[in-house]
């Protein structure tokens, strides 16, 4: 079941198109990493579905309620984490939660039992009585995280969530959203940290130039991009391993495109789960003395990688 | 009705209640206001004979403070919890949150300055008992408490509005701003030569509460309720002028929630402001006559009774019709969220990135800067009829100030359209060059003296203003090189402007 639908979604800024005609809709329960260069949109995307920016053109549907046109009751239960920390700097870590709480209907007891609970599940109950302005940037992050999922939403728009985390943090906040998906809450995360975000999302959207180039399931997508599975070589004898692999290539019908060269690391690209393997053990049984292999399906870094590598910052 | 339950579920009140509430900060502030009342009271004490006197001092601070407070520091308030908002920029943390656009404005307003409101309550309160003295009437203390009570909630209102605006970079803002403060000041301009005393500030400002505790100050006296031919209740006036300003913010504060790309105000409700204001300065205007005999009394009077006769005889009709029609075009014209999105709809279909062209949204398009000059000549129209000036001076006058208007329009085009846009110190040595250094240049040359003559320096609003200001109350001959140097100006920029647009508009269908 659809909980976010967006059609035809145009953002404008002055002199560019941050986002084009871009389409998808997000199934309940489920986490979806969002994906792009810098400046593919994905900030201006998520802040059109929080409500605080407004579309160009374009249809959102929250919850099944219409952004432009049912504007509080879609916002009911979204809960935004932009990419900095927006914070009131002179009220303490709890009156902030509290303000946030009462900003989405929780009420007296209620309220104060979401704040405190939030407070232990960041770590932040230390800090309970400090004034934000002391705080460090990670713990800020960690306040506005706490802000975000304390309201028990059903739609999370995560805009780089981790950017000031450190490692503990970042596992913390990974388990918390693996928490609120089991909950029932989708979440729409950004990340640039590639390869944290494949340890944990079941879909990605992939945005470039404003543009959608792919969404689905990460199998989905793989199959989009091309390039199933990749084989890394390091053989023993150099100039004989490569000369037995060429001949194989050659027998097994792979065009020589598939094949890359990284330093001493020979790379082979396939299209098919099964293949990459099948190639190995023949590769295996010709006698090649190898030094490292590693067998592995491609992660969201390599198919985004291979989208749009060259716009990376 | 609001209640306690309501404040405290409020999110924004939640948040300015929790930064202001700190008991460092009361505290602070209760020894401050008690100190004051007691020096107050000590002070009299020793200079005072009688302990009514010394109890009508009292009144008389406590009704100070209370207003000084309230006014004052609420005010101060309110603005740096609007300001606070932006620049956190919590702001898009509430637009996301599902409450109310309503909770929201009172959250704010009400939630930055409860602690004044406090205030204010406990010295109504404590005001009550003074009334047996017999300097000191209930029914006054009221109707005084009413208005400051209500210039408060104007004044809190527009200060939230304007912190919310304080670092803001949208489009079209800090033009609309630019527009009011042309379409308040004009009017108001336009009626401080009109009256011995300007029922538009003293009303707007809240300087009314003041005649009901000095009523027999000859400030208070000036006071009065007069609107065409009715005189009402001066309360009632103020009401009557503080509204439109007081509605216009909270549309503001709505809008920056729940657009946060367009304008604070979009032009409709900048037009019906424009209306309301020209329905009051209007029916000043008429009051000013149905009450000549009190004000020639008094003062000198730039009016004549028979040419305003003649005007509300003959011309007010034909001049209130123009002014409808004009505004019912501009609407037309210039209402943003009409071409908005045709256009946008447009571009998408052609598949064009957005360029901006002349009739974007914003307030220096051709069609809206020629729409509100033409307003604000109307808005001239009564006084040149009316004022001891002829129909030539008063249209050259017009001629020129509009000019100045429309060159500015022209240059912010041209800037927004062209290679230097968004290069402030282009902008700023443009202007510097065309307002100042050129006609002071040319005058040096010229060997002119300002009050005199005037060609060269006709290119700059600096000299010409002054220049059409003067001519307009007869002061001054009409010079017609300088109607010709500022006319030129104006469409030199346009010329300039529209070059720029064309080239936009070659660039896209190039693309």
């Amino acid at each position: 079941m659809s909980v976010v639908e967006v059609s035809n979604l145009r953002v404008d800024y002055d002199e560019v198109i941050a986002v084009n005609d871009v389409s998808f809709h997000l199934e309940r329960g489920k986490i979806y990493g969002f994906v792009g260069p810098n400046g593919a949109g994905k900030t201006s995307t998520i802040k059109a579905l929080a409500g605080v920016l407004e579309p160009t053109q374009g249809t959102i549907i929250l919850n099944g309620h219409n952004l432009e046109v049912e504007r509080e009751k879609a916002l009911t239960h979204v809960g935004y984490m932009p990419d900095f920390s927006p914070v009131y700097e002179s009220l303490k870590v709890w009156e902030y939660l509290d303000v946030f709480a009462a900003a989405y209907g929780l009420k007296g007891e209620e309220r104060s039992r979401h704040v405190e609970k939030w407070l232990n599940k960041t770590d932040l109950n230390v800090k309970k009585d400090a004034l934000i302005k002391g705080l460090s940037r990670g713990m800020r992050q960690r306040l506005v995280l706490a802000k975000t999922l304390e309201i028990d939403p059903v739609v999370l728009l995560l805009d780089e969530p981790a950017s000031g985390f450190d490692p503990i943090a970042r596992k913390q906040m990974r388990d918390l959203l693996k928490e609120a998906s089991a909950n029932g809450a989708t979440i729409l995360i950004s990340s640039h940290i590639l390869s944290e975000l494949s340890e944990f999302v079941d879909s990605v959207i992939i945005l470039e130039k404003g543009k959608l180039v792919a969404a689905g399931t990460i199998d989905d997508v793989r199959q989009q991009t091309g390039g199933v599975q990749k084989l890394v070589l390091r053989f023993s004898q150099e100039e004989t391993g490569r000369a037995v692999l060429q001949k194989l290539l050659a027998a097994e019908g792979i065009a020589p495109e598939r094949v890359a060269q990284d330093r001493s690391y020979t790379i082979v690209h396939f299209q098919a789960e099964e293949e990459g393997s099948r190639f190995l053990q023949k590769l295996l049984s010709s006698g090649v003395v190898l030094k490292e292999c590693l067998l592995k399906s491609d992660d969201i870094e390599d198919i985004f990688l291979k989208i749009g590598a060259k716009e990376v910052a | 009705m609001i209640t306690r339950e309501d404040l405290q579920n409020n999110a924004l009140f939640l948040s300015c209640w929790y930064e202001r509430s700190r008991p460092v900060q009361m505290i602070c502030f209760g020894i401050l206001i008690l100190s004051i009342l007691l020096l107050s009271f000590l002070n009299a004490s020793m200079q005072e004979d009688s302990v009514v006197k010394v109890m009508e001092v009292l009144f008389h601070t406590l009704v100070w403070v209370q207003a000084l407070v309230l006014l004052v520091q609420g005010t101060l308030f309110a603005s740096h919890m609007g300001s606070r908002e932006r620049t956190s920029e919590v702001l898009d943390f509430h637009r996301n949150s599902p409450q109310s656009v309503d909770s929201k404005v009172l959250g704010l307003v009400f939630g930055s300055t409860w602690f004044e409101w406090g205030i204010f309550a406990a010295f109504f309160v404590l005001e009550l008992p003074f009334t047996i003295l017999p300097s000191v009437d209930l029914f006054q203390v009221l109707l005084y408490n009413l208005s400051i009570l209500m210039t408060g909630i104007f004044f809190h209102t527009s200060a939230a509005a304007i912190g919310l605006l304080s670092t803001q970079k949208k489009r079209g803002s800090s033009l609309i701003g630019i527009l009011l403060l042309l379409w308040f000041g004009a009017p108001a301009f336009f009626y401080v030569l009109s009256a011995s005393s300007s029922n538009l500030f003293v009303h707007l400002f809240g300087a009314t509460a003041f005649h009901y505790i000095y009523p027999k100050s000859d400030i208070s006296l000036s006071f009065n309720g007069w609107i065409f031919t009715l005189d009402l209740p001066l309360i009632v006036m103020q009401a009557i002028v503080q509204a439109p300003l007081f509605w216009l913010m909270v549309r503001g504060i709505k809008r920056i929630y729940q657009l946060p790309n367009s304008p604070a105000w979009s032009k409709p409700e900048v037009l019906a402001f424009c209306g309301f204001i020209f329905l009051l300065t209007t029916g000043f205007f008429v009051a000013d006559y149905a009450h000549i005999d009190q004000i020639l009394a008094k003062d000198d009077y730039r009016f004549y009774p028979r040419d305003v006769e003649g005007f509300l005889k003959h011309g007010f009709g034909f001049y209130a019709f123009l002014y409808v029609a004009i505004g019912i075009l501009i609407s037309f014209f210039s209402v943003p969220s009409y071409f908005k999105r045709s256009k946008y709809a447009v571009l998408a279909k052609k598949g064009l990135i957005k360029e901006r062209t002349m009739f974007d949204d914003g307030a220096t398009g051709l069609v809206t800067s020629l729409s509100y000059v033409l307003m604000g000549g109307l808005f001239l129209l009564p006084y040149i009829m009316t004022i001891n000036c002829t129909a030539l001076h008063g249209t050259v006058s017009f001629l020129i100030l509009s000019s100045y208007v429309l060159a500015f329009a022209g240059f912010l085009e041209y800037y927004r359209l062209g290679r230097f846009r968004g290069n402030k110190i282009f902008f700023v040595t443009s202007l510097l060059v065309w307002w100042v250094v050129i006609p002071w240049t040319a005058n040096i040359l010229l060997h002119n003296r300002w009050s005199e003559h005037i060609y060269a320096a006709a290119i700059s609003p600096f000299f010409g203003t002054h220049y059409a200001a003067s001519m307009f109350l007869g002061d001054k001959t009409v010079e017609p090189i300088a109607l010709m140097v500022s006319c030129f100006t104006a469409v030199f920029m346009w010329v300039l402007a529209w070059q720029e647009n064309m080239a936009v508009e070659k660039n896209s269908a190039a693309r």
